[in-house]
């Protein structure tokens, strides 16, 4: 979505006890997000048990590959959608 | 505990580290430890980029450039660049060094868009191709590479430096490096700052941990901004694609209001890097003045650009596609008549590391080569980083091989393995404390409001109580999960450290230069102080202290002792460099 509003996702990440479970995250939007943003934000905000890995966010390098609803895909170059789920790590 | 040995230890992938691992391999054993993907981390990925030599080199590889040239001539523009505040060894080292490293860049398949009278225009991808390239060539040569791996601190035994302690991301396991030399490739602080050109593994790491070690840092208040940074949308922040396109800038009133009073700063705006220093100023002037856009920049329009000329130009950019990014949605506004928002965002450090020409720190065992080094370009740096990078990465990876060839290197100091060990694991101790995302937010938005493009003393004396207290909470960091594996948040908090400390040197050197030069802009001291300033501001750690000393710059050129206004020795400085121009 480009305008503001915002989007459920569905994360994997261990949590606070260390159990890999996929929870439900609301993002605000405002203006155009990837999927890397929406990473950033959940670690950073609401859930620091959220993980990724980044490095230069151009879609040049490679490391913020991850798993969009099943299907590999660079974070930095994937737009958010409401309704994704995602896995930063292919073995979570 | 997983444990490497060799000859020589490089910190950091991208073009330095890549470089001096390159040159060390020849003749030694070498392991590389990257924080990023091997080979594709840091700054080098994303450069513009122009790689520069003089123009006599160009000229004998048959490309145009002018045959007269010569290193010298060359190391005289630098000088003025940087405002007289370069270490003139250094400027040495680069300029003879240079022509060397472009060739050996171009045989291993450096690819060339442009060219220009010094420089090649070519990719960040590229230039790390050819590194890659060069590396395969050393078939069989004994090179260990370690990617996903932080170096948290340096290892030091009898006063020198003997290896590095670090953790796997992926499994959270502690590993352990031996080296009979270590070299430091690993990048500027980008990350310690809210509106930020780097990318994300950028946290001034090697500075951070070469000042715990004892090593001296230098010219740490010199920081470069780049222009024409994007604020929004979300997607495309940090992106330097305005950067690169022809357009106007305006403020909330509609003004144009980059004016040129002087025709030559025009020129050297208009034509060269000085564009970072001269637009991030003027940008910034209108965003103090109150006359910025809502989030804090300024308006970029293309609306002046004929369509047809709007067309040609998307035959450069096919598809509106620079570096991953696709900016048709984006374009097709512009076209349209709306103005993006953007603004300045820390692109390069100036100041690092203390090194001499041969790379050696001031500590033993200890090299630094690219960006985290300090002293080169003084107070602004206009030549390219680049060079810079290939040229000192060569430099520190023979001098470090040197230094393996001859020295009995002390065992590894297994008391403070065990030490790190309990520093990084007090995080997961801790019950109740402080986020490290609440921090870092904290000391992004500090730097970018106070240790920023225009500085004056009171702004920086906040910014220093301010980040003394940040490096205070530090202390009661708490990471949310105990789970090693996978751990940023755990890997942020020792991150942290490293901006916070950078941040620090820097606020507190910007504060004690009381004149302006280069980059360093202090609205409340609007001179070039030539009588007392042309000196470096040397930091050390001294026990839980730091001490600053002010060093006088290594030079053989003279230059008057006099007060200069600011702007008055920009306009100078244009003046000299276009006549020199002309002469040659």
């Amino acid at each position: 979505m480009t305008g503001k509003g915002e989007i459920t996702v569905r994360i994997r990440a261990w949590g606070q006890t260390g159990e890999s479970a996929y929870r439900e995250y609301v993002i605000p939007v405002d203006g155009e997000m990837n999927v890397l943003n929406v990473l950033e934000y959940v670690h950073g905000q609401l859930d620091p048990t959220v993980s990724y890995k980044s490095s230069c966010r151009r879609g040049v390098c490679g490391a913020c590959m991850v798993t969009i609803n099943g299907k590999r895909r660079l974070a930095c170059e994937t737009v958010a959608e409401d309704g994704m789920t995602i896995d930063p790590f292919k073995d979570a | 505990m997983r444990r490497y040995d060799s000859d020589v230890l490089v910190i950091g992938s991208g073009g330095a580290g890549l470089r001096a691992a390159l040159e060390a391999a020849k003749s030694a054993s070498v392991t590389v430890v990257s924080k990023g993907p091997m080979g594709r981390s840091g700054a080098t990925i994303l450069a513009g980029a122009d790689i520069m030599a003089d123009g006599a080199t160009f000229h004998a590889l048959g490309f145009p450039g002018n045959p007269e040239d010569n290193p010298a001539a060359w190391a005289k523009d630098i000088l003025i660049e940087g405002f007289y505040l370069n270490d003139e060894n250094l400027v040495q080292a680069y300029v003879e060094g240079a022509g060397q490293q472009v060739k050996e860049l171009l045989d291993w398949g450096m690819t060339v868009r442009d060219t220009e009278e010094r420089a090649v225009l070519t990719t960040g991808m590229s230039i790390c191709a050819a590194l890659r390239r060069g590396l395969e060539e050393l078939e069989g040569a004994p090179i260990t590479r370690v990617d996903g791996t932080m170096i948290v601190d340096l290892l030091i035994s009898q006063e020198r430096v003997v290896g590095a302690f670090g953790i796997d991301f992926d499994t959270g396991e502690f590993v352990c490096f031996q080296a009979k030399a270590v070299i430091l490739a690993t990048g500027g602080w980008h990350q310690a700052y809210a509106f930020n050109a780097g990318a994300d593994e950028l946290t001034g790491d090697g500075q951070g941990m070469a000042y715990r070690a004892g090593a001296e840092l230098v010219d740490m208040e010199m920081v470069t901004f780049v222009p024409n940074i994007l604020l929004a949308p979300p997607r495309y922040r940090g992106s330097l694609w305005f950067y690169i396109l022809p357009g106007a800038l305006l403020n909330s009133r509609g003004d144009a209001f980059m004016a040129w009073e002087d025709p030559k700063v025009a020129k050297l705006a208009l034509t060269s890097e000085w564009n970072k220093l001269l637009f991030s100023k003027a940008c910034m002037r209108e965003v103090l003045e109150g006359r910025g856009s809502p989030l804090g920049g300024v308006y970029f329009s293309l609306k002046h650009l004929p369509t047809n000329v709007f067309d040609a130009l998307e035959q450069a950019y096919p598809g509106w596609k620079f570096q991953g990014d696709d900016f048709s949605e984006l374009m097709a506004k512009l076209r349209e008549g709306y103005a993006a928002e953007v603004g300045p965002a820390a692109e390069y450090f100036e100041g690092g590391i203390r090194i001499n020409e041969r790379c050696e720190t001031s500590l033993p065992g200890l090299y630094a080569a690219g960006e985290c080094s300090g002293g080169l370009f003084g107070a602004n740096r206009v030549a390219a980083a680049t060079t810079e990078m290939v040229v000192e990465g060569a430099i520190a990876g023979r001098e470090a091989v040197k230094l393996a060839a001859k020295d009995e290197t002390p065992p590894i100091d297994e008391k403070q393995v065990e030490h790190l060990t309990q520093e990084c694991t007090r995080f997961f101790d801790r019950e109740d404390g402080v986020t490290v995302a609440e921090l870092r937010g904290r000391l992004r938005r500090l730097a970018y409001e106070k240790v920023g493009v225009i500085r004056n003393g009171k702004c920086l004396s906040e910014a220093c109580k301010a980040v003394n207290e940040l490096e205070e909470s530090l202390g009661q960091v708490t990471v949310a999960t105990k789970r090693r594996a996978y751990n940023r948040e755990w890997m942020e908090s020792i991150e942290l450290r490293n901006m916070v400390q950078c941040l620090l040197l820097s606020a507190r050197a910007a504060r004690e230069r009381t004149e302006s030069r280069g980059v360093h802009v202090r609205e409340d001291y609007p001179v070039v102080d030539n009588v007392h300033w042309r000196q470096h501001l040397v930091m050390q750690q001294d026990g839980e202290d730091c001490t600053m000393r002010h060093v006088p710059v290594i030079s053989r050129t003279e230059i008057p002792k006099e007060q200069i206004p600011y702007e008055e020795a920009i306009v100078q400085a244009a003046e000299a460099l276009m006549t020199r121009k002309e002469e040659s």
